[in-house]
């Protein structure tokens, strides 16, 4: 008896998998093709924020989602020229994000493969900070990729205003960290999430990783492999932005170092002055902070903390869904007894 | 008067109770079948008890043990009613138990919801104290603190039920374990629930989802417990009943309840992997099958090598999608490792948005039913196609208690299957009972491929309602050469409680670099839980 992929092959009197590959791509491209067809044709625009680091300007997406028949295009076209930062991001990586956003909106259910790219182009100028030219620095790409899908929600809320989430507490936070553990040389990066901006369906989760996924570290563990101590690990009441449907609450996370020797942190700051927007007269969710004993401070730089010292991230809700008036009641009393909003 | 030499069993299902006798002496085994009473499980169990004993003229001083499995501390998460239970966590931490691992099950679902916390932010209240991981106190505990909390807990927020996880309990425990006592002292009647005795892991989000599943389900499995040990007694058995657990070991009912009914948590299923086992060795040279339990909404496959079936340490409970891993609570608990299928006998056929036709996981269950039960069920199932392809016997279903309608089963295949795809009832009808099967090969195949299993000298032992139908086609695909539908294949589990050894899960946490590890205390370590968990 032939086995494995012969035996499927001889089972069904097939040469190769080729047409069985079409076939499965063709059904996808379909599916996706009848989904975009759902959305009315036009031109939808967006424009979105970045904290920079460089400069006190932010930096700019322009989003453009043009939908005509069962086709649909992305461009970034006068989004902010390329800059000395590392918040620059390839075009493969600004293509992901960017279609992931439409797959998540347009066609969750379908398996995902080459037939839903068919009928969508994503586009952004050369030497954008969207699609730079060499040398850029790009360390920060996943920080840029992850408003890209903001930047297609902001711009798809248009077409889909009751089909598209409010903004998330995006992007991802990171602490890494390196110095001495006793005698041990450490350096490890330990991850933090906002919250989840409001759905048509329901509040946002809080703290939960979007658009990436990424896992924290249990305190438990980190204590052992690094001289620091976490000192509070909370939901931050009141973070979510106001709406029928709230947004999930960011977190406020308190670490103390407990090294004898100097520990170096680097934390890449965002959303200090563009704050997760709201959706459909939904509330925005907060603006982020980060104190470094008690005194609050940008994160461009990497900061040498020694013992005893204190840094505290607090990480944005998502922003609201819907007008805050038409909250249900009973959600309004959850939320106060349990201290959320 | 001779020595007692009957033993039995009770499973309790979400639709029957199964009890099944057996006379070690002579060899002897008798079935019986009663409906569930869910409202009260112990008064099924009782029943069919009661009536096993009597139809055999059984003396009850003649039993000498009870073994039973059951899906009380399941359903109770599953139907969100357990207790109302209270959470005590170290300052700066009681929200641990809703963040989880801020990761999601689903990346594409803008709509994923995560489960809602068994214990809710109200009810979950900081005490100041704090040990660091190598055992210094940084924080001393403040009992009159501690005493507040606790009111607060039990007097403004009715909780019946309390769990206390603090950071780093799994190893320095002084501080829960004060705080366990100062409870019991002001609320003797309180159920307590302690993180470094239900489960002494690291890792703070397992560990408290796991003392929480524990706080939540232990009033009701106690009250459960009680109750059937009472009757056991009324009924004239000399013996308190013994409880299946998720690893597959029995422990006193009285002392899961009292301890860690968490652990009970897959009571039934392990049953039917440990009866499997049982069959593999005493029918097979080379005691290595795949056990195939396949009911009206899941199948469950589980690996037996040596004999033995394969354990996990990683489980959950309580799935906001059944089938999605990470959308559960989940447990530091060993369990008899279960890959569920959505692949029952009820499991709806339907023809999906690409135009495929598809199988399950939506199940019309029990009720009401596939479409050839005549009970109201309107959709196409994989037992109506089985029926329509003539692997059932209208005539003479559950034993001859049931006739089944095979001209509707005809009809609802044409109408949600046929028509769309332009095929006859026929082709559909095999359609499904292929998919289904295939859907099933291939989560084995995959499941055997991560655990490095090469199957193909393996048997399968098939056993619940729908495993001996579909059990030739499976390891016909998988390459196995034998199959073996065991006697009593409806009522496996309550033989499991049979075949069950006494066991007892121990944990001690040791942390050190592999490369100087002190080998020396790891074997002292395991010695002295060898010691313990001896039988006295």
């Amino acid at each position: 008896m032939t086995e494995g992929v012969s035996g499927l092959l001889a089972e069904y009197g097939l040469p190769d998998l080729m047409g069985f590959g079409d076939k499965i791509i063709g059904l996808t491209e379909t599916a996706m093709r009848r989904a975009i067809s759902d959305i009315p044709d036009g031109v939808y625009e967006a424009t979105t924020h970045i904290d920079s680091f460089d400069t006190t300007a932010p930096l700019v997406m322009q989003c453009r989602i043009d939908v005509r028949g069962d086709e649909l295009s992305v461009d970034f076209a006068g989004s902010s020229p390329q800059n000395r930062s590392p918040l620059n991001s390839v075009l493969g990586y600004t293509s992901a994000y960017s279609s992931y956003a439409l797959k998540c909106v347009l066609s969750p259910d379908i398996p995902h493969n080459e037939g839903a790219f068919h009928p969508i182009t994503i586009t952004a100028p050369e030497g954008s900070f969207l699609n730079p030219s060499y040398p850029a620095a790009v360390e920060a790409r996943a920080t840029v990729g992850h408003y890209c899908t903001s930047a297609v929600f902001n711009a798809l809320a248009k077409a889909l205003p009751d089909r598209t989430p409010a903004e998330s507490g995006v992007p991802l936070h990171g602490f890494a960290m390196s110095g001495w553990n006793g005698e041990t040389p450490f350096s490890t990066i330990i991850f933090f999430n906002g919250g989840l901006g409001g759905r048509p369906s329901g509040d946002g989760v809080s703290a939960l990783s979007f658009p990436t996924n990424v896992s924290n570290t249990p305190t438990e563990v980190l204590e052992r492999a690094a001289p620091v101590r976490i000192l509070d690990k909370s939901f931050l009441p009141g973070s979510g932005g106001a709406g029928q449907f709230r947004g999930g609450l960011g977190q406020r996370v308190a670490m103390e170092i407990v090294s004898d020797r100097p520990v170096t942190l680097s934390v890449l700051s965002q959303r200090l002055k563009h704050p997760p927007i709201g959706r459909n007269g939904g509330a925005n969710g907060s603006l982020e902070r980060i104190l470094v004993n008690g005194r609050e401070v940008e994160g461009g730089v990497p900061f040498h903390l020694t013992k005893g010292d204190v840094i505290v991230l607090e990480l944005p809700g998502g922003g609201g869904f819907g007008p805050p008036e038409a909250r249900d009641k009973s959600l309004i009393e959850q939320d106060h007894a349990d201290q959320m909003a | 008067m001779s020595q007692p030499t009957f033993r039995l069993a009770i499973d309790v299902g979400g639709t029957f109770t199964d009890v099944v006798l057996i006379d070690d002496q002579r060899g002897k085994l008798w079935f019986a079948k009663v409906l569930s009473t869910p409202d009260d499980p112990s008064r099924g169990s009782l029943t069919g008890v009661a009536e096993i004993l009597e139809r055999t003229d059984t003396p009850p001083s003649a039993v000498r043990d009870v073994a039973h499995a059951t899906t009380v501390a399941t359903n109770a998460v599953l139907e969100g009613k357990g207790a109302r239970t209270g959470l005590i966590a170290t300052a700066g931490f009681r929200d641990v138990l809703e963040m989880g691992r801020e990761a999601r099950y689903d990346i594409y679902d803008l709509s994923i919801r995560m489960p809602p916390p068994l214990a809710p932010r109200r009810r979950r209240m900081e005490i100041s104290e704090r040990i660091t991981f190598d055992g210094d106190i940084l924080t001393p505990l403040d009992e009159a603190e501690v005493e507040t909390t606790v009111r607060r807990l039990v007097e403004d927020e009715g909780i019946q039920s309390l769990a206390i996880c603090l950071l780093h309990g799994y190893a320095h425990p002084d501080h829960e374990l004060k705080t366990a006592a100062i409870a019991k002292r002001l609320f003797p009647n309180l159920s307590i629930s302690v993180s470094s005795e239900v489960s002494a892991e690291i890792r703070e989000y397992e560990r408290v989802s796991t003392t929480v599943v524990d706080a939540y389900v232990k009033p009701l499995v106690q009250t459960y417990v009680g109750r059937l040990n009472a009757g056991l007694k009324a009924l004239g058995t000399p013996l308190e009943a013994s409880m299946m657990l998720s690893h597959g070991g029995i422990g006193t009912a009285t002392d899961v309840a009292e301890n860690h009914p968490v652990r009970m948590i897959e009571s039934g299923p392990a049953a039917g992997a440990i009866a499997a086992a049982h069959f593999a060795r005493r029918a097979l040279i080379q005691p290595d099958a795949i056990a195939f339990d396949m009911g009206g909404t899941t199948a469950k496959i589980s690996i037996i090598r040596n004999g033995e079936p394969e354990l996990t340490h990683e489980f959950e409970v309580g799935h906001v999608h059944r089938f999605k891993r990470g959308s559960g609570y989940p447990l530091q608990i060993s369990a008899i490792e279960l890959l569920e299928i959505g692949a029952g006998g009820g499991s709806i056929a339907y023809v999906n948005d690409l135009g495929l036709l598809k199988v399950g996981p939506q199940s019309a269950g029990a009720a009401p039913g596939p479409v050839c039960y005549g009970q109201g069920g309107e959709h196409p199932t994989v037992t109506d196609a089985d029926l329509v392809l003539g692997y059932l016997d209208p005539d003479h279903f559950l034993g001859g208690a049931m006739t089944l309608d095979v001209a509707a089963a005809k009809d609802a295949l044409a109408k949600d299957v046929a028509a769309p795809l332009s095929m006859s009832v026929e082709q559909v009808a095999w359609g499904v009972h292929d998919i289904v099967n295939e859907s099933m090969v291939a989560a084995t195949r995959a499941h055997a491929a991560e655990k490095g299993v090469d199957l193909r000298n393996f048997a399968m032992i098939a056993f619940g309602g729908a495993g001996p139908v579909h059990a030739y086609a499976l390891a016909r695909k998988l390459g196995l050469k034998r199959l073996i539908c065991p006697y009593g294949a409806g009522v496996a589990s309550a033989i499991g409680c049979l075949a069950a050894p006494p066991a007892v899960d121990l944990v001690t946490p040791h942390f050190a670099p592999l490369a100087s590890m002190d080998w020396t205390a790891v074997h002292d370590a395991f010695s002295q839980m060898r010691h313990s968990g001896a039988p006295a």
